[in-house]
């Protein structure tokens, strides 16, 4: 029972670190779209970007201001916002994982249910010190070399 | 005058000596060998040969007398037991036996080894037995009750042999490096050959068909070193089975687990390779001797909701093995709930992390 245990939770560990550094890269957020600021061209007020639809005298910045984060926190959390879709690929990733953790711990527990099994060799048997290597050689035949051209990176996803 | 050829080990095809490499080499895969190495290759490649077993026949030791022989009306098996043993039903499938006064005599053995694990130490393993299983129905302990557990000497053939073995392997080194755009990646390939010995003493053959083979095998090993000359005593308040397997009947099995035993010692020698792929395996066994003996086994037979469950206990070792029935309400419960709990937390995890 210790060793289904063992060998569950360690399967689960392996298997969900590997799922989440997958699931890190499958649901990787869109690029944040560009900021757009307004700015009231006459006292340079910071103003609410619906009052100021239509007024003509407005500069209009884009992708030139960038807006310090009121916190390193809250914008991490913006970074890890997941839509539902995400969450259910997530879940189903998970359910896919857990399914198969869940036969092989439940195989090996009904393989425990059945001990009598024949033995495969008469090691058991074997006439201590008896066993000696009477020849031992290691020919090397040939030699062959494959080569595979390295994906290129790509140089804008750096 | 015929001219010797040689053909490639890597691809097959006919070699050709080149002047530059001084070497042969093919044409088709590219690869160069030395003569010496090809002649070695060669050489192994024909000396591949068939199993040997020699075994000395066995003679026996006469019979014993002064033994009831009991006939299981079910399922054939005899059951010889001392004149103060009574047997009411047979060991094997629990049916009534029937006592049979024109028998034949039982074959003395050479070895006997007796009892050690008394019969209120077989329950007791079989209540351990039950313990820590998860998928046993939980009315089992309870609504299960013990046919009737009984010790029986089984007869079982030993064999005494003295093994050589023949392996040769197509084994690979692989060694993988970079440089510039390319990957590399260079598969050497060996040929490897071993050769040793081994000695086998007492590998036991169940000599019965009445107990299933496997739970026999399940229980060994057991201590021949520990046995007794045959005597008669030793048999009072026990049943013995009678041989219907003879040894040479049984030898096939003997010679497979000694050959797959060489076979396992030979291949652990192979270190160092990344892949190791046997190509062919040949063993010869020599002063190959034979005896009779009868060893100690706890049959317990258990009815659970009119189905029998049988277990056996190495009566010298007290190694226990047996069938215990599967709840498969209880088999998809667990299945559903270790999906629930990896579901759920892998996807918290995959959220969180």
């Amino acid at each position: 029972m210790k060793k289904i245990t063992a060998l569950a939770a360690a399967a689960f560990a392996a298997v969900t670190l590997t799922a989440t550094s997958y699931a890190q890269e499958a649901f990787q957020l869109e690029p944040e779209a560009p900021m757009v600021v307004y700015f009231n061209n006459s006292d340079d007020e910071y103003i609410d970007a619906g009052i100021t639809a239509g007024e003509p005298d407005r500069m209009f910045l884009e992708n030139s201001v960038q807006a310090e984060p009121e916190d390193d926190a809250a914008a991490e959390d913006s970074e890890k916002s997941f839509t539902a879709q995400d969450i259910l690929k997530m879940a189903g990733i998970s359910l896919c994982i857990g399914l198969v953790i869940a036969l092989v711990v439940c195989l090996i527990m009904k393989s425990c249910m059945k001990t009598a099994v024949p033995k495969i060799t008469a090691n058991d048997y074997i006439r201590k010190n008896s066993f000696n290597i009477t020849r031992s050689r290691d020919i090397f035949i040939y030699a062959n070399v494959t080569k595979k051209k390295r994906p290129q990176e790509n140089k804008d996803n750096k | 005058m015929s001219v010797k050829e040689f053909k490639c080990p890597g691809c097959g095809a006919k070699l050709k000596w080149n002047a530059d490499e001084q070497k042969m080499k093919c044409d088709y895969c590219d690869n160069v060998y030395d003569i010496a190495t090809l002649e070695e290759f060669e050489s192994e490649e024909a000396s591949n040969t068939a199993d040997n077993y020699e075994w000395t026949p066995y003679s026996d030791n006469g019979e014993v007398s002064g033994l009831k022989v009991y006939v299981c009306k079910s399922c054939g098996g005899e059951i010889s037991a001392s004149g103060d043993t009574a047997a009411t039903s047979c060991p094997y499938c629990d049916s009534p036996v029937v006592l049979d006064n024109n028998v034949s005599g039982v074959l003395k053995p050479d070895l006997i080894i007796p009892f050690s694990k008394t019969k209120e130490e077989a329950q007791e393993a079989l209540k351990k037995f039950c313990k820590g299983k998860p998928l046993l129905p939980p009315t089992f302990i309870s609504e299960h009750h013990i046919e009737e557990i009984k010790g029986l000497y089984v007869p079982f053939w030993l064999y005494d042999c003295s093994a050589a073995g023949k392996m040769r392997f197509d084994a690979t080194k692989v060694k993988k490096w970079t440089s510039g755009d390319f990957d590399y990646t260079k598969t050497e390939h060996y040929m490897v050959i071993r050769e040793g010995g081994a000695s086998f003493d007492d590998v036991p053959v169940n000599g019965s068909t009445n107990m299933e083979a496997r739970y026999m095998e399940a229980i060994e090993p057991f201590e021949t070193k520990d046995g007794k000359q045959f005597q008669e005593a030793y048999l009072s308040g026990y049943l013995a089975d009678k041989y219907n397997v003879d040894s040479v009947e049984a030898q096939p099995r003997a010679n497979e687990r000694v050959k797959k035993g060489m076979e396992q010692l030979l291949r652990n020698t192979v270190v160092g390779y990344d892949t190791v792929t046997t190509q062919s395996s040949s063993m010869h066994l020599e002063t190959g001797e034979i005896r009779y003996a009868m060893l100690p086994v706890w049959i317990l037979s258990t009815k659970y909701r009119g189905k029998v469950y049988k277990f056996a206990m190495n009566a010298q070792t007290g190694k226990f093995v047996g069938e215990l029935p599967v709840s498969w309400s209880k088999f998809w419960g667990i299945f559903a709930l270790i999906t629930g709990i990896v579901t759920v937390l892998g996807t918290v995890l995959q959220i969180f992390m």
